[in-house]
């Protein structure tokens, strides 16, 4: 990170609707040759900041750099920027080639050059064979790879991606996601990518903004995001996660324990101030927790009943009931003899515990 | 052998095995309508038109005198003039207006409303109010040169070509505006976004991305406004003055010569004219719209 420098600076955004503030000061230096991701759900303000990024909208307070450059209240055709959208936006009467073809006529390129440029591009995403197509005529895994060729094939040093796939089956979704990944490594461009499909960003990207309410909640690393979630919304946004809400009863250097209804957990507090007898819960992932038939910890160690199994193809899921009210989900091998009605211990170890204030709306 | 004309009786006989009584009947009141009122009245015409008057039997007598007339190649020629500049004209209000509504500007629906206005008053009491606004003495040359001080001269509007194109133009654009219209509101707008941020200039957007994708509908929008000018024939009988376009020299041929014979051979020749042109439009501007 070092020697790396700043493609895109967003200092101090802010944007309005009216009196809904959807992007409020927000500051973020994305890297060259970086693929960021902004993950949210909708209305969270990503989708915002994109378009400011792309000129289609302006900021109402703040300033946008790219390369150095302020490009703030430049308009949208000056900015050299690629985009690919959701719903593809190709050109319903132009043929994959002149689709492609465009943005190189636009900038009045030699023809043979054109023809050129635009049939290695179409290979690159292999559609070379679909060239004098309608967009009508293609699928919507074809199309899209058309709208990644329109973007690239002006070499724009910046692309971004506004929910790409969200339009595409579960597949063809993976397929792309892996296309995508080779065609930043083959062209280097910078990317931000704009997703609130969580799986998509812990894969594409080299860092993830997760955004709430316009605000960055938590920039990070994918291992950084997934594992070590700063916020409770993080921590619910991101992955799935147990939850378990309970009163703090006791402190020790960075642990607390944290009494249910019933039980008793001790988990990890790093990013909230806890107090004793606050309302807080507890986050824990399925794959982190382990069970067994036998007690081998006394410490965070339950009693429960197996409720549910639900095969998801490459394991178990697994609902155990451990109190009243509390089911604990968590992740068996697919081979696993386990049945519903069976009694098991359920350990849930005290670092992967996460603890955090109690949050209204998670 | 079998000839087309059987091929055709027979394709015909093996629709009505397949079809139930039930397709017949709708079918029934259409058809009556279409050949009691269209097909037949036309026929009659163009018996009409072979004939002449006060002789009996067939000749082409009247079209070869009307197509070696200069003065009816004239006429064919103002109808012409008269329909084309009324189209082009409207198709150059439509898209300014059409790509403005869109954006939904404030007071929008009132300029929607305006743009019904000319369909809801009849042709004729739009000519008769027309001659009295754009009069010598009327509210615009009034206003023109009472109230703006470096025009002395009243406008002359009335009874010129330029006023009658004028005229034309309120009447019968607002059927290229609809139609043009709901196509450019239909465009996706991202699509557009698409093309601008790939690096197109508005006006670039507008040339490769707007106008080839509102084509259909100005194509459809201003063939109904050519064929409206083309066969208008209120207007041009009041406020037309010296132009008389086909329809009026139509009219004049048998209602006032009473000399039904030529003015259905003249009838034949005009609808012979929109075909042929309609079918040259729809050429050229799907090569357009395709390209």
């Amino acid at each position: 990170m070092i020697d790396k420098k700043v493609m895109i600076s967003l200092k101090n955004i802010t944007k309005k609707f009216g009196h809904a503030t959807v992007v409020n000061q927000l500051n973020l230096d994305i890297y060259e040759g970086e693929m960021l991701t902004l993950l949210g759900s909708s209305g969270c303000g990503k989708s915002t900041t994109l378009n400011m990024i792309t000129g289609s909208l302006t900021p109402d307070n703040g300033e946008i750099h790219i390369r150095g450059n302020d490009l703030t209240h430049v308009p949208s055709h000056k900015r050299e920027i690629g985009l690919v959208f959701q719903n593809f936006a190709l050109f319903p009467h132009m043929t994959v080639f002149e689709i492609v073809e465009f943005p190189l006529k636009i900038r009045k390129e030699n023809k043979k050059e054109r023809k050129v440029k635009v049939m290695e591009m179409l290979r690159l995403v292999q559609l070379d064979h679909l060239a004098e197509r309608y967009p009508r005529e293609l699928s919507g895994g074809q199309q899209q790879r058309v709208g990644l060729a329109r973007a690239l094939i002006y070499q724009p040093k910046v692309v971004l991606f506004d929910e790409p796939l969200s339009n595409l089956d579960a597949k063809l979704r993976e397929e792309l996601r892996f296309e995508i990944m080779n065609l930043k490594d083959k062209l280097k461009f910078t990317s931000i990518y704009v997703t609130h499909d969580q799986e998509e960003a812990l894969t594409l990207s080299d860092r993830i903004a997760v955004m709430k309410n316009g605000v960055i909640q938590q920039l990070g690393t994918p291992l950084e995001i997934y594992n070590e979630p700063q916020t409770p919304f993080v921590a619910d946004f991101v992955g799935i996660s147990n939850k378990i809400v309970g009163q703090c009863v006791g402190k020790d250097n960075g642990h607390a324990s944290i009494q249910m209804d019933g039980f008793q957990l001790r988990g990890l507090v790093k990013h909230d101030e806890i107090q004793n007898g606050d309302k807080v819960i507890i986050f824990i992932r399925p794959e982190d927790i382990q069970f067994g038939n036998e007690c081998s910890t006394k410490e965070n160690t339950l009693q429960g009943e197996v409720r549910n199994i639900v095969f998801s193809g490459e394991r178990k899921e697994c609902m155990v009931g451990v109190a009243e009210g509390e089911t604990i989900r968590l992740y068996m091998n697919k081979q696993s003899d386990i049945a519903i009605g069976q009694g098991l211990f359920v350990h849930l170890p005290s670092d992967s515990c996460k603890i955090f204030k109690f949050f209204a709306n998670e | 052998m079998r000839n087309p004309s059987s091929g055709f009786l027979i394709f015909i006989s093996m629709q009505f095995k397949k079809d139930n009584l039930l397709t017949l009947l709708l079918l029934f009141p259409g058809l009556v309508f279409f050949i009691g009122l269209f097909i037949y009245p036309l026929c009659i015409t163009f018996t009409n038109s072979l004939t002449i008057s006060n002789h009996t039997g067939y000749s082409l007598q009247n079209y070869i005198d009307l197509l070696s007339s200069a003065k009816y190649w004239n006429v064919i020629g103002i109808t012409f003039v008269l329909a084309i500049s009324t189209t082009i004209l409207s198709v150059l209000i439509a898209l300014p207006l059409a790509l403005i509504l869109r954006k939904r500007v404030k007071g929008h629906t009132f300029i929607r409303l305006l743009i019904l206005l000319p369909l809801t008053v009849l042709a004729l009491i739009s000519a008769l109010g027309l001659l009295i606004v754009w009069d010598k003495n009327g509210w615009v040359n009034l206003f023109l040169t009472q109230v703006l001080p470096f025009i002395d001269e009243p406008l002359k509007i009335n009874y010129t070509l330029y006023g009658l194109i004028l005229f034309y133009a309120w009447l019968y654009s607002p059927h290229t505006i609809l139609m043009t219209l709901s196509s450019i509101e239909g465009i996706d707008r991202n699509v557009e976004q698409a093309a601008t941020i790939t690096g197109a200039k508005p006006f670039e957007v507008f040339r490769y991305i707007t106008l080839p994708l509102s084509m259909s509908g100005i194509r459809s929008g201003s063939v109904m406004t050519f064929l409206l000018a083309f066969g208008a024939f209120n207007v041009p009988l009041i406020a037309g003055g010296n132009y008389r376009p086909l329809t009026v020299a139509i009219y004049t041929e048998a209602g006032v010569f009473n000399n039904w014979p030529k003015a259905s051979a003249l009838a034949i020749i005009m609808g012979i004219l929109e075909i042929i042109f309609i079918l040259i439009y729809f050429k050229l501007t799907k090569k357009r719209s395709a390209a």
